[in-house]
């Protein structure tokens, strides 16, 4: 029998290396199937951590939106004229308020248009009948310019309007819109609060996994380290395995989101429907979805790197002095 | 291919393990360590592979200076060397054909070159038809072949074996002897540990003996 000496060299560099990135993915992906619970109560973990800073985040913009919404339609100024005003002196106000620069629209309701669609709403005719006298005021609804829709400038609005002397009472309802933008701005705090704590949370649920996974693997990773595997090597399974970790955890969560809100549409609907609102709740949009899934691939990967860069050389390098 | 120049092997325990040893195998030779056990010879072979540092004097294979690799080359160094050792090694969760791959896939071969030199080396030890079985279904020899398989599959010019017979009858041992035997006589370098003095007389090659670290005889 003869030997050849010269050592074997692989041909193809570039095809070699993907092949073996690949036979890495798919081995690390059997690995995971072959312990279908484990790896499922894992993912599902995973994907947990990952749907709560989700919804937080959905719910968040979907209060951002209810409260464009408002602030477009609601940005109005009822003025309650007092009673008794001469009708002249009214239509006399209109015409003042129609060439006021800095409001855009003038709507007058007067104090029997009001009586109808009151008894409308209650769907009593009788109600006018029953009143001796209309008890409404007139009243005129007015939209400031869009540049006047800050706090500051609508409420200078509001005392000029105050000061006129048909006018009783001058409502916005600003204070609580403006408290709405408050609660606003603290849920998104906490939503990043929460982004990052449970993204940690993520990422030591991986890094576990990955450090249990080497431990397994010790006499595989001491016999491939004799046989001149670099670390890149040894590493890449573990690292694919990270991957497919956080892959999966993304597509958890994002089902879960697309499961409740199916779920909540409904209900959601009905309330809306009650204050007369067309509100619908939106979910996540496809692109949103890939960011989801691209950001637990990436905590995955990390988690994973950082255990097996540091942790694959402490386990295996006292075992690998003393017992070869 | 193996020089070692005045080399000291202290474990940071304080242990001694080898002490001023100079040494030297050329290329295509076949070589016998001997000495009993913690005279030092997994030190030595261990220092070849770069698994340990020396702790004083220089080792050079083929041309490599040891000290001076870093932590990349080592790996390629360890590529060249084909190694056996008492406990064959394999992975019982893949078959043989997959153990036997395992260097190929290391150096990043493809499938086609893989195939084609796992057949080669498995071919040579004689276990061809065992590619799909796993080690734990043969017998002690025929895992230890397999070792041998894996150790020879990328044909490195050296290979260095820890005891390779330590397990096996005697019948069985003369056997993997000759497998040795065989590569040598094709141009491989060989060094094996081994502290069974018949089977090493027997083969009529050189013989290095350790004690206590230092090297007290070469014949």
């Amino acid at each position: 029998m003869h030997t050849k000496t010269k050592t074997l060299k692989p041909k193809y560099k570039i095809k070699n290396y993907l092949e073996c990135h690949l036979r890495a993915m798919i081995s690390s992906l059997g690995k995971l199937l072959r312990t279908p619970l484990i790896s499922f109560m894992t993912i599902a973990a995973i994907g947990i951590a990952l749907a709560l800073p989700t919804n937080f985040y959905i719910l968040l913009r979907n209060m951002q939106n209810l409260s464009l919404q408002w602030n477009n339609n609601s940005s109005q100024i009822s003025l309650y004229l007092r009673m008794n005003t001469a009708p002249s002196r009214v239509q006399e106000l209109i015409q003042r308020l129609k060439i006021n620069p800095q409001i855009n629209n003038v709507r007058y309701i007067s104090a029997q248009q009001g009586l109808q669609e009151f008894s409308k709403i209650l769907g009593n005719d009788k109600i006018t009948t029953i009143l001796s006298k209309n008890p409404l005021p007139e009243l005129i609804i007015i939209n400031p310019i869009p540049e006047l829709r800050t706090p500051q400038k609508i409420n200078t609005m509001i005392n000029t309007m105050k000061s006129l002397p048909e006018v009783e009472i001058v409502q916005l309802d600003l204070q609580w819109l403006q408290r709405l933008d408050d609660i606003i701005v603290l849920a998104k705090k906490i939503t990043t609060v929460l982004a990052f704590l449970l993204g940690i949370g993520v990422l030591s649920i991986v890094g576990n996994t990955i450090r249990l996974a080497i431990q397994n693997e010790r006499k595989e990773i001491e016999v491939l380290n004799l046989l001149g595997a670099t670390n890149a090597f040894i590493r890449r399974p573990f690292l694919y395995t990270g991957i497919w970790y956080g892959l999966f955890g993304g597509l958890i969560a994002w089902l879960s989101e697309i499961i409740s809100l199916i779920w909540l549409r409904n209900p959601i609907k009905n309330l809306a429907y009650s204050y007369n609102s067309s509100f619908y709740i939106e979910g996540l949009s496809f692109n949103d979805g890939l960011y989801l899934l691209l950001f637990s691939i990436v905590i995955g990967l990390i988690g994973s790197w950082i255990v097996a860069d540091r942790y694959y050389s402490a386990v295996c390098k006292p075992y690998l002095s003393h017992k070869i | 291919m193996i020089k070692f120049i005045n080399v000291n092997k202290k474990y940071t325990n304080g242990y001694e393990a080898l002490r001023h040893i100079t040494l030297h195998i050329n290329k295509g030779e076949m070589v016998f360590l001997t000495g009993h056990s913690g005279a030092g010879k997994t030190t030595l072979l261990k220092l070849i592979m770069a698994l340990e540092n020396t702790t004083s004097g220089q080792i050079i294979i083929s041309g490599k200076q040891l000290d001076k690799l870093n932590r990349w080359q080592k790996p390629h160094l360890r590529r060249s060397i084909g190694v056996i050792f008492q406990d064959p090694q394999l992975l019982h969760e893949r078959t043989i054909y997959e153990n036997v791959a395992l260097p190929l896939l290391v150096s990043g071969f493809n499938h086609k070159e893989i195939r084609r030199s796992v057949r080669v080396s498995l071919d040579m030890v004689g276990l061809l038809d065992k590619e799909n079985r796993y080690p734990l279904s043969l017998s002690a020899g025929e895992q230890q072949r397999i070792s041998i398989a894996r150790a020879i599959v990328n044909r490195p010019p050296l290979i260095l074996a820890d005891e390779p017979t330590g397990n096996l009858d005697p019948e069985l041992a003369t056997e993997i002897m000759q497998v040795f035997a065989k590569l040598n006589s094709g141009g491989t370098t060989v060094l094996i540990a081994s502290h069974d003095l018949a089977l090493i007389e027997s083969m009529h090659c050189r013989m290095l003996r350790l004690k206590q670290g230092q090297l007290i005889r070469t014949l």
